[in-house]
C-alpha cells in the first residue's frame, strides 16, 4: 500500500499541474512560478541523491568505494652520488615514499576495492603505468586486480590494515629518481555465495618520476588468495605477476 | 618482473680485468677521491640503442693505478669484451689476454696493454677494433679499490675457485670450491696468474669468473629481493664516474636483470705463447679471434664451432 503522505505528494503536484488551466494571465504565472519551484526542487534532490554516492539511488548511481590507504613504514634512501649517506636523504625519501604511497593506495582501490569497476572490460586499471609496464600489465589482470570475474562472483570487498615500505634511489644530483614500493595488500571479500575470502596481493613496485608524477614503471606480484569457510572455490586466482 | 644491473656488470667487468699499471701522464690522477670505475662511450657522438635487437658491447679495461698513478694512461693486464643482446637476454664474455702482441695503431708493434698508456681507453678500443674487427660501444674501467669497495659493500662474492691456487705475488691462496671472497680475496683470484698451468689465459679465464659470479649473486638477490638492486647500484655509482644519464643506466641494469649467467659464455681469445725479443708475449690466432668477434657482434652468441676449450 502507498504511504498516505506520498499520495498527498501526488496529488499536490498533479493538482498544481492541472491548475493552469484557469483563465487569466496573473494566476497562471503564478502557478507556472510554483510549478517550476517544485520541478527544480524536485530534480536537486535527485541530483544530491545521486551525487551523494552511499545514500543515493543505488540502481542507477556509482556503487560506495572503501576508503583505503597504504600504511607506511621503514623508508630507506639509496643514494648514488659519491661520499652522500642514506642520513642526509631521509627526509626527502619520506616526501616521495609518501608520494608513491598514494599512487600505490590509488591504483589499489581502483583494480580491488571500487566495484564499479569490476569486470569492466573497458576500465584503464594501469592509468599509473608507463606504456611499457601498462602493456605487461594488461596480461596480468588476473594478479593484479580483483580478477576479471570478481562482479559475478564477490558482493563486497573491505580492506584491512596493509603495510607498505619503500627504497629510494637517488640520482648523482642527489634527487629522487625511483621508488620501490614493498606493499602488503589484504583484504575481506564476501562473496555473493556468503562465503569470505581473504585477498592478498604482495610484491614490489618500481615507481619513477616522469613529467612530475610517479608513474609505475615495473612490478613483482604475487597473489596468494584464500577462502575461507565455508569452501567454495574462489572468485580470485592465485598466481604471481612480473 | 618486467625488466631489470647490467651496468653494474659492466662497472665490476673493468676492474676484474686489472692488475699491475704504471701512471704516465697527469689529468687522472688516482687519488683517495678517484672513482674507482670510469664508464664512458667508446665513440664521441655514438649512443647505442639499449633496447634493440644488436648487441651492446662493452670493454671491460682494468687498470692497477695506485694512488699517484694516472688511471686512464696505465698498462692494462687484462681485457674483457661484454657483448649483451637486449632483445634476447644472451650474452657473452671474451677474454684477451694482456701480453697479446698487436699492432697498435701509431704506435707499431706491442703488448696490447701499452695501449692504455700511448692513448687511454680509446686507443684500447681502437687497437682491438683494428686488429679484429670488433666494434665497442662502451668501456668500463676500474681500478683496485674499486673493485674492493664494490665486493665489500654488496657483502662479498661468492666464487667457484676451479683449482688450488698460491701465488706470493697476487696474494692468492685459495683451495679449489665455493667459497665466498672479501674485496681483497677477489682481487687476487682475477690478478694470479704464476699458479695458473696456463699463466695469461687462465687469468683471463678467471676474470670471466668472477664477472659470472657477480652476476650470478647480482641475480640470485634480485630474484629473492628486487629491492636489492638499489644497494648494488649504489655501490656501483658511488665508485664510478659514469657518461652516461641515470635512464641509461637503469636501462642496462634492467637488461642485466634478464640476463642468465649459466647461459653466459666465458671464454678467452685463443693462441699460443711465444718471445719477442726479449718479451714474453702471446700470439693471439688473429683469424679465429675476427670469427669469433664477427659471430658475438651479431647476436651476442659465439657458435659453437668458434668456442675454444677453457684455460685453467
Amino acid at each position: 500500500m502507498r504511504p498516505q503522505g506520498r499520495r498527498y505528494s501526488w496529488r499536490v503536484l498533479a493538482e498544481g499541474r492541472h491548475a493552469s488551466k484557469p483563465s487569466g494571465a496573473k494566476p497562471a504565472l503564478i502557478i507556472g512560478i510554483v510549478v517550476l519551484v517544485a520541478a527544480a526542487a524536485i530534480l536537486a534532490v535527485l541530483l544530491t541523491g545521486k551525487n551523494g554516492g552511499s545514500t543515493g539511488s543505488s540502481d542507477t548511481g556509482p556503487l560506495p568505494v572503501p576508503q583505503f590507504a597504504f600504511t607506511l613504514g621503514k623508508v630507506t634512501a639509496a643514494p648514488t652520488k659519491a661520499g652522500e649517506t642514506a642520513a642526509k636523504l631521509t627526509g626527502r625519501a619520506a616526501s616521495s615514499a609518501k608520494q608513491a604511497a598514494d599512487v600505490m593506495s590509488g591504483f589499489y582501490t581502483g583494480a580491488f576495492l571500487d566495484p564499479n569497476l569490476w569486470g569492466n572490460s573497458s576500465a584503464n586499471y594501469f592509468a599509473d603505468f608507463d606504456p611499457a609496464a601498462a602493456k605487461s600489465a594488461g596480461t596480468k589482470v588476473t594478479v593484479l586486480t580483483l580478477g576479471p570475474n570478481a562482479a559475478a562472483q564477490v558482493k563486497t570487498v573491505a580492506p584491512v590494515k596493509s603495510p607498505m615500505t619503500a627504497k629510494v634511489l637517488f640520482d648523482d644530483n642527489g634527487a629522487p629518481y625511483q621508488v620501490v614500493a614493498k606493499v602488503v595488500f589484504k583484504a575481506d571479500a564476501t562473496l555473493k555465495d556468503g562465503s569470505h575470502a581473504l585477498v592478498l596481493s604482495q610484491g614490489q613496485y618500481f615507481l619513477q618520476q616522469i613529467d612530475g608524477s610517479w608513474v609505475i614503471v615495473s612490478f613483482e606480484v604475487k597473489r596468494a588468495d584464500a577462502v575461507k569457510a565455508p569452501a567454495t572455490p574462489s572468485a580470485i586466482p592465485t598466481g604471481a605477476a612480473s | 618482473m618486467t625488466r631489470r644491473f647490467w651496468f653494474v656488470l659492466v662497472a665490476l667487468a673493468a676492474w676484474v680485468a686489472g692488475t699491475a699499471v704504471v701512471g704516465l701522464t697527469s689529468g687522472n690522477v688516482a687519488t683517495a677521491q678517484t672513482p674507482g670505475i670510469i664508464v664512458g662511450k667508446a665513440h664521441a657522438g655514438y649512443t647505442p640503442s639499449l633496447t634493440g635487437t644488436k648487441p651492446v658491447v662493452v670493454l671491460a679495461i682494468g687498470s692497477g693505478a695506485r694512488p699517484g698513478d694516472d688511471v686512464m694512461h696505465s698498462l692494462s693486464d687484462s681485457l674483457h669484451v661484454i657483448f649483451i643482446n637486449p632483445a634476447t637476454h644472451a650474452a657473452s664474455i671474451v677474454g684477451v689476454p694482456r701480453d697479446s702482441w698487436v699492432n697498435i695503431p701509431g704506435y707499431g708493434t706491442n703488448k696490447i696493454n701499452a695501449s692504455m698508456v700511448d692513448g687511454g681507453p680509446a686507443l684500447v678500443i681502437k687497437t682491438m677494433e683494428a686488429n679484429w674487427g670488433v666494434h665497442i660501444d662502451y668501456y668500463a674501467l676500474t681500478t683496485f679499490w674499486g673493485i674492493r669497495k664494490i665486493v665489500d659493500s654488496v657483502g662479498g662474492l661468492t666464487v667457484d675457485v676451479p683449482f688450488a691456487m698460491s701465488d706470493p705475488y697476487s696474494h692468492a691462496n685459495f683451495q679449489p670450491g665455493v667459497q665466498k671472497l672479501t674485496g681483497d680475496q677477489t682481487l687476487a683470484f682475477s690478478r694470479d696468474r704464476h699458479s695458473l698451468a696456463s699463466g695469461d689465459f687462465g687469468r683471463s679465464q678467471n676474470g670471466g669468473r668472477v664477472l659470472l659470479a657477480l652476476l650470478t649473486q647480482f641475480r640470485k638477490q634480485f630474484t629473492a629481493d628486487p629491492s636489492s638492486m638499489y644497494t648494488w647500484i649504489g655501490a656501483g655509482l658511488q665508485n664510478t664516474a659514469v657518461d652516461l644519464t641515470m635512464d641509461q643506466t637503469m636501462g642496462l641494469v634492467w637488461t642485466c636483470t634478464h640476463v642468465n649467467p649459466k647461459t653466459v659464455q666465458d671464454i678467452v681469445l685463443p693462441g699460443g705463447t711465444g718471445m719477442q725479443g726479449s718479451l714474453s708475449v702471446v700470439f693471439i690466432d688473429a683469424a679465429q679471434a675476427r670469427k669469433i668477434f664477427a659471430d658475438a657482434q651479431k647476436d651476442a652468441v659465439i657458435s659453437k664451432p668458434n668456442v675454444p676449450p677453457p684455460f685453467t
